[in-house]
């Protein structure tokens, strides 16, 4: 049993699409999207980006639907894409209701 | 989803003044109409949006996503010339997207602040 699980895991490491491959690494390294925007859960605001958030979060939900669209599916990269949109999409909001509390506080601003 | 896009597709498509070439593309596989063509444009909005975000300050920009960014151009550039077909557009697009993460790391450390959140 465990040489066979040994064996499969070899015929792994050593396939066109296993970890010696950019095949393997390039689906992996779009996880760092959706875990940089969990690293950032409590980033500061004013130091996000609004326009980069919104292009994540249409960049995520488009490719959402590209990841069903093409043969094979992929529902790992669906799932991706789905933390993602969220994630990003909540600093995203984060970002617009610190500008709206903002704004607020400008306009409640007593003129002299 | 709902057959929706391939009504308004058959609707717009249906119009008589479209010349022949502009409906040849409108009903293509890859056309405006199918997911396929709007991917792209999405990843280059990455770039642009980087572009964009290079006038502003260095402290608003974000280290950690930057370098997602650069790693996730660079891959996707390698990925893009050993699958088949070979898209072109999407090899310069994620090339773009790696050079304009370089830059704003490359700003972040000429200011010394590339470990600062």
């Amino acid at each position: 049993m465990a040489s066979k699980v040994s064996g499969m895991f070899w015929t792994w490491v050593h396939s066109s699409t296993g970890p010696k491959t950019t095949h393997f690494w390039a689906p992996v390294c779009n996880w760092f999207f959706p875990i940089q925007a969990l690293y950032d859960w409590n980033r500061d605001p004013a130091k996000i980006s609004k326009e980069m958030q919104c292009v994540l979060v249409c960049y995520s939900s488009l490719f959402m639907r590209w990841a069903l669209r093409i043969s094979p599916q992929s529902y790992i990269l669906f799932c991706m894409h789905l933390f993602n949109a969220t994630l990003q999409g909540r600093l995203l909001i984060r970002r617009l209701t610190w500008e709206s509390t903002q704004q607020k506080a400008i306009e409640d601003k007593p003129t002299n | 989803m709902f057959g929706i896009v391939p009504k308004l597709q058959q609707y717009i498509c249906a119009w008589n003044f479209w010349p022949a070439f502009m409906k040849k593309f409108m009903m293509s596989e890859k056309g405006p109409f199918t997911i396929f063509f709007w991917t792209p444009l999405a990843k280059w909005g990455i770039s642009i949006a980087n572009i964009g975000d290079m006038r502003k300050p260095v402290e608003q920009v974000n280290t950690l996503q930057q370098c997602v960014i650069t790693l996730t151009g660079l891959l996707f550039t390698r990925w893009c010339f050993i699958i088949r077909p070979r898209v072109y557009n999407l090899v310069l697009c994620n090339f773009c997207m790696a050079q304009t993460g370089i830059y704003q790391l490359y700003r972040k450390h000429s200011q010394g602040k590339l470990f600062t959140r």
